[in-house]
């Protein structure tokens, strides 16, 4: 059986209470037998054809590559059942709950979007679901809240902090200490304690061997560049794990928020430094004392201060590379793909596109990028900065 | 045992009630205040953001330390980023401000009291709150050890430190673990002593110690490298009977022996986890 990984050169681990080690271990113990037992591949790839909807198209983006003057494909995640690649994740969690025998799931959610997908999932196989939410991103994000309620879940305000994302991922930690025997936490992201970074980005993965293999098909030869914007880094690592031994450019794009040099950003590979949050080793944006700072990005997804530990040490090794676009590049971003391609896309994946706009000179091959949701849930958000 | 965090609700406050607790408290946990604690319960959550709003930082914490540790110990609680932020462990001149419990030896005897009664009680209540027979049955083997020749030949004039972490990698494996007793003398190999409760009953002590021959190894393997020592000595005292300790003298070709021996137990394990 092969393992599951723990560490990610040095970052990952586990920096969690003493109490969530015999759940983790059972964790990492059911995924490395489900990921090799063909009866669970089975059922997860019927739901991700039958359900889900994939594979999701690899899509050449014309118009926009005339813009650019380099030939672009997009990976439509955003035609995804609940329209993110959030579901991938959710599904694959729930089953995996289900198989473990947990029949309560616990979700984290920022945007709104993970929660939805969670909710999503526990309704398709009616199971119990509670997801904590900051009240400043209940405030921000009603539509989801509605959403989940009426998908059948409990979405629990989280006072704490500065009522955000990070404060919503500590209560589902604490909940989960306290309910640990009946209760599976579906973490949103490639983050947190092992083995929730190398079991999301598994579960992910397959947006990476889609794009691979559609690719090829496409064009008889690998893409020059792959690119995804990063904010716990799930759909980013999803789709670089299938090109890591190919010779291809793997890009992420965080958040510079109002400036890179300002002290509202999301970008913790681009200024971040190494430290603990909330169970994992990774490079996060703290102060000289080690206090996490609050992180800023007009899209709710990549306004989270840490980032998956994978992330971390493809940096340090090179393999990928990290860039930051502010607000109002991805915003600009975002109004270029709505009128040239017809797509509204997610303010995240509007940070991956900026960044290709920007450096698309080089004609040599194409670029594949991956549009990790759809941009309806942003409409308020970017009508009230006067874009689009 | 009161807890409470620095600097909350603001510096001064915070010191008047540590200086209160310094008056009565048998032993202060202090928080240090850190933005995200997710081992803690709302409420501490709470007063951490409301310290760290108004001002509280590291030195915040320690101050409040130094203030009142000349009366009582002091437990700070920290998380893990704060320490590696301060670039490994907090510095050295930071943590002496427990150094007055070394020698305080009332205090220490009370501390050592609380975590016994403390385990009790927690037996105790995972076995229908039996009443432990432990008070006579806990002090026997100290005094036993005490008592022993061993002790007095061997260890009561010796410096040595007791509960000694230990961190070791052998084949790709981190071994974790701690040594109840280091004895280090110059000019003599170090001595390891484990301190083994077991009941004998028909066995002898040296019967009883050949299941630990892997723990000797690991012993042996993990201080030879640490001190660059090319013999090591373990003894195994079995409390019901410390004046027969079990006592081998390891030199460099049993120690590699018995590393190579840890490796073959890792791999088995290893191979049973694969299977």
């Amino acid at each position: 059986m092969s393992t599951v990984e723990e560490r990610f050169g040095p970052y990952g681990g586990r920096y969690v209470p003493e109490t969530l080690i015999a759940a983790l271990d059972e964790l990492t113990a059911a995924w490395a037998e489900a990921r090799e037992d063909a009866a669970f591949g089975e059922r997860l790839r019927q739901l991700h054809r039958d359900f889900i909807g994939r594979p999701t198209p690899l899509y050449p983006a014309e118009r926009l590559s005339e813009r650019a003057g380099r030939r672009i494909y997009l990976k439509r995640e955003d035609l995804a059942h609940t329209g993110a690649h959030k579901i991938n994740n959710a599904v694959g969690q729930v089953l995996l709950a289900e198989r473990m025998g947990k029949r309560r799931i616990i979700a984290e959610t920022g945007a709104g979007q993970h929660g939805v997908a969670t909710a999503t999932a526990c309704a398709l196989r009616g199971l119990e679901c509670v997801v904590y939410m900051g009240t400043e991103d209940i405030r921000r994000q009603k539509p989801n809240v509605e959403r989940m309620g009426l998908l059948g879940a409990e979405v629990v305000p989280v006072e704490a902090g500065a009522r955000t994302l990070k404060e919503a991922v500590s209560a589902a930690i604490r909940d989960w200490v306290a309910n640990v025997a009946t209760t599976h936490y579906v973490i949103g992201s490639a983050v947190g304690p092992a083995p929730y970074p190398a079991l999301v980005r598994d579960l992910q993965r397959v947006i990476g061997d889609e794009a691979r293999e559609q690719s090829l098909a496409a064009e008889g030869a690998l893409p020059a560049r792959v690119i995804a914007c990063v904010g716990g880094g799930s759909n980013s690592i999803g789709i670089f794990t299938p090109f890591l031994d190919d010779e291809v450019e793997l890009i992420g794009v965080e958040a510079a928020g109002e400036g890179i040099d300002s002290e509202r950003h999301g970008a913790s590979l681009v200024k971040g430094s190494a430290g603990v949050l909330h169970g994992s080793l990774s490079s996060v944006l703290a102060d000289s004392e080690g206090q996490i700072l609050e992180a800023h990005s007009i899209s709710a997804g990549l306004d989270y201060p840490g980032v998956g530990p994978e992330h971390a040490h493809l940096r340090d090794s090179g393999r990928a590379s990290y860039f930051a676009v502010t607000d109002e590049q991805a915003l600009d971003a975002f109004a270029t793909l709505t009128r040239l391609e017809g797509i509204i896309p997610a303010l995240e994946s509007s940070h991956a596109i900026a960044w290709f706009l920007e450096n698309a000179e080089g004609a040599d091959g194409y670029d594949v990028l991956c549009l990790s949701g759809r941009g309806d849930k942003d409409l308020a958000e970017v009508l009230e900065k006067g874009a689009g | 045992m009161p807890y409470m965090m620095a600097g909350y609700p603001d510096r001064d406050s915070s010191l008047a009630v540590a200086e209160a607790y310094a008056e009565s408290a048998d032993l202060v946990e202090l928080g240090v205040p850190f933005s995200d604690p997710l081992a803690d319960g709302p409420t501490i959550h709470a007063a951490a953001t409301a310290a760290l709003k108004a001002g509280a930082t590291l030195e915040t914490a320690l101050e409040i330390c130094r203030a009142i540790a000349d009366r009582v110990p002091v437990v700070l609680m920290v998380y893990s980023n704060m320490i590696l932020a301060a670039d490994g462990p907090i510095r050295q001149g930071d943590l002496d401000v427990s150094a007055h419990r070394r020698g305080d030896a009332d205090r220490e005897e009370g501390a050592a009291r609380g975590i016994a009664v403390h385990e009790l009680l927690e037996w105790s209540a995972r076995n229908g709150w039996r009443e432990p027979a432990a008070a006579e049955e806990l002090l026997a083997p100290v005094r036993a050890w005490l008592g022993s020749d061993f002790f007095a030949e061997r260890v009561r004039e010796v410096p040595s430190r007791a509960e000694v972490p230990l961190l070791v990698e052998v084949a790709d494996t981190v071994l974790r673990g701690s040594i109840d007793l280091l004895v280090e003398q110059p000019g003599s190999p170090p001595l390891i002593v484990d301190y083994k409760t077991d009941r004998l009953g028909d066995s002898s002590p040296a019967e009883r110690a050949a299941h630990y021959a892997v723990q000797r190894d690991i012993y042996a393997f993990a201080v030879s490298d640490a001190r660059g020592a090319t013999e090591v000595e373990v003894a195994y005292v079995f409390l019901e009977r410390p004046d027969e300790p079990v006592v081998a003298l390891l030199d460099s070709a049993a120690i590699a022996a018995g590393r190579k021996r840890i490796e073959e137990a890792i791999e088995r394990i290893a191979g049973e986890d694969a299977a």
